[in-house]
């Protein structure tokens, strides 16, 4: 056990050292993330002068006044954009159970709830592209030579 | 007048007291939360492959490193935040899922698991 | 967003041999220059015998009991009565059943289907697509008036398993015509699919199965990539019922948080295609027992 930690001491101390040459962002995705990754939602970064929030687009969108036609509208963008994940046979098992409530909600006349079911399962379907694309390029780097 | 002085020092000392309490009711909260984050397999899951000494945790698996000297590998908590929150930042093949990036967690829930292993 | 108009031609030439490099580099990545399924086989032996010194590569076809001594011992006294028994002799009689029509299994697979179970799955030119023993079996029926049977459990799975029974200790010998596009293409899919991370945890076949094999995930120890896929169909504990190969796939993809994909699809087929490769010189030992 000793040997363990003391191994793991050592590991710890190459983190830290890692960890203190954290890659400065190079793009505005990256700086969104990171800032993201740090503080959580709700906070506000500067990228290249500007103010920005650490809030999805999904987020901000589910933010505005809640209206039928805004709830039908998001819910109508997530399932699409869903439906081009699984086109990439890279659909995520819990998206379409979110699609499902939200559409449940926005029967019930619960367009709050619905926008931000929706949301999040925009934002899902929107990774999983994003994973799938990804992916596709570098895949290769597991492969053992 | 030293009345009125001694009345707002008492004022002041119990306002203080009260914040205080209830930061530490809700920073014991989040670390509630955050273990059952930490154990539980529809949450984290965390112990599937962390070790961590705390006696609740049983059968860890080892695909990664065990949760210890916390402080001292992140000084800055937000950097652990980052970690949890993405690890293929620092590692694209890495195996542990990106917690926060595919929202697998919430915001919450990552402060509160955050919040826990920072204690070991 | 390059201007060719604006730089002088001395510089235009060097921006447009630039674009030519990055172009061919471009294209020599998306269309897969070396698909070489047997470098690929002898890496991965390599790796495992890098990895795990002293484990022959023999005892890969028994997964994590070549690696574990704990886990073997449990797997020794569990095989002592055999827990797919009963699963054989009803796959050996269903096998030997005549349909309806008169007609038989034997009739529809080389060898009256004794001992080829080693040279499944296997690129059919004709159709053009990857066919394992199971989608033949179904085949099998359906031309002969019958219903398929389902994919995952039972009947299907029984008959594999006889059909692998009668096959044990030949050896794997997957094919992959060098001079055969679609084969490649399917061989090559099938290995994307291995390494690929997929699913809302962003997990690989490989994270668990390659570099995590052997390493516990909570109490259970995840089987190596070689040898992976000769021991099915399985009775699996965790089951407490036999289940073929994609049932397993399909198991394994849901687990990453995929949506997963349904047994026999493409991507199913062409990764038992890239996995039983991998297994090439390894003898057929289904059906197997795991935890």
């Amino acid at each position: 056990m000793n040997a363990a930690y003391t191994r793991y001491l050592l590991l710890s101390l190459l983190v830290f050292v890692a960890n203190v040459q954290a890659a400065e962002p190079q793009t505005y995705q990256q700086a969104f993330e990171l800032n993201r990754a740090m503080y959580g939602k709700g906070h506000l970064f500067t990228w290249q002068g500007q103010e920005f929030s650490t809030d999805h687009p999904e987020e901000l969108d589910a933010q505005t006044p809640a209206t039928r036609d805004k709830a039908e509208a998001m819910l109508h963008a997530a399932q699409v954009l869903n439906q081009r994940a699984s086109e990439l046979e890279y659909a995520w098992r819990m998206t379409a159970g979110l699609l499902e409530q939200a559409e449940q909600a926005l029967r019930a006349g619960e367009f709050r709830q619905c926008m931000n079911l929706a949301a999040q399962a925009h934002y899902q379907a929107r990774m999983s592209i994003q994973q799938a694309e990804y992916n596709q390029q570098h895949w290769r780097d597991a492969v053992p030579q | 007048m030293l009345k009125v002085r001694w009345m707002t020092f008492v004022a002041v000392c119990a306002a203080l007291l009260t914040a205080n309490t209830v930061l530490a009711r809700d920073e014991a909260a989040l670390i509630v939360l955050g273990q059952a984050v930490f154990l539980e397999q529809s949450k984290g899951n965390c112990i599937a492959c962390h070790a961590i000494s705390d006696p609740q945790a049983q059968l860890a698996g080892n695909q990664g490193p065990p949760i210890f000297n916390m402080k001292l590998r992140y000084p800055d908590k937000r950097l652990l935040r980052a970690q949890v929150w993405d690890a293929t930042r620092n590692n694209p093949l890495t195996l542990m899922p990106p917690f926060g990036k595919h929202w697998i967690l919430s915001e919450h829930e990552i402060d509160a698991v955050v919040e826990y292993i920072y204690q070991y | 967003m390059l201007n060719f108009r604006k730089v002088k031609p001395f510089q235009g030439w060097i921006t447009v041999a630039l674009l030519l490099c990055a172009t061919t580099s471009v294209l020599a990545d998306a269309s897969e220059p070396l698909i070489d399924p047997e470098a690929d086989r002898q890496a991965l032996r390599a790796y495992y015998l890098k990895r795990f010194p002293g484990v022959d590569i023999q005892d890969y076809i028994n997964g994590i009991y070549a690696l574990d001594a704990a886990s073997r011992e449990q797997w020794q006294a569990l095989e002592e009565f055999p827990p797919y028994e009963f699963d054989l002799e009803a796959g050996e009689a269903l096998f030997n059943t005549p349909f309806a029509n008169g007609q038989t299994y034997a009739a529809c697979f080389p060898n009256g289907g004794v001992s080829i179970r080693q040279h499944y799955p296997y690129w059919n030119a004709a159709e053009g697509r990857v066919k394992t023993l199971e989608l033949e079996i179904n085949e099998c029926r359906e031309k002969n008036g019958e219903q398929p049977y389902p994919w995952k459990k039972g009947p299907l799975a029984q008959i594999s398993a006889y059909m692998a029974w009668t096959s044990r200790g030949q050896v794997f010998d997957i094919k992959v015509p060098a001079d055969d596009a679609g084969a490649l293409a399917a061989y090559a899919a099938g290995k994307r699919f291995f390494y690929a991370k997929r699913g809302q945890l962003n997990l690989s076949c490989a994270n668990c199965h390659l570099e995590g094999s052997n390493i516990f995930i909570r109490a259970d120890l995840p089987g190596p990539a070689l040898g992976q896929t000769t021991h099915f169909p399985v009775y699996r504990s965790k089951w407490g019922e036999l289940g073929t190969l994609h049932r397993r796939y399909e198991g394994c993809h849901r687990d990453t948080r995929s949506d997963p994909l349904p047994p026999q699809s493409d991507a199913f087929r062409n990764l038992e295609y890239f996995q039983t490769y991998m297994s090439n010189g390894l003898p057929v030992n289904g059906p197997g027992a795991r935890k």
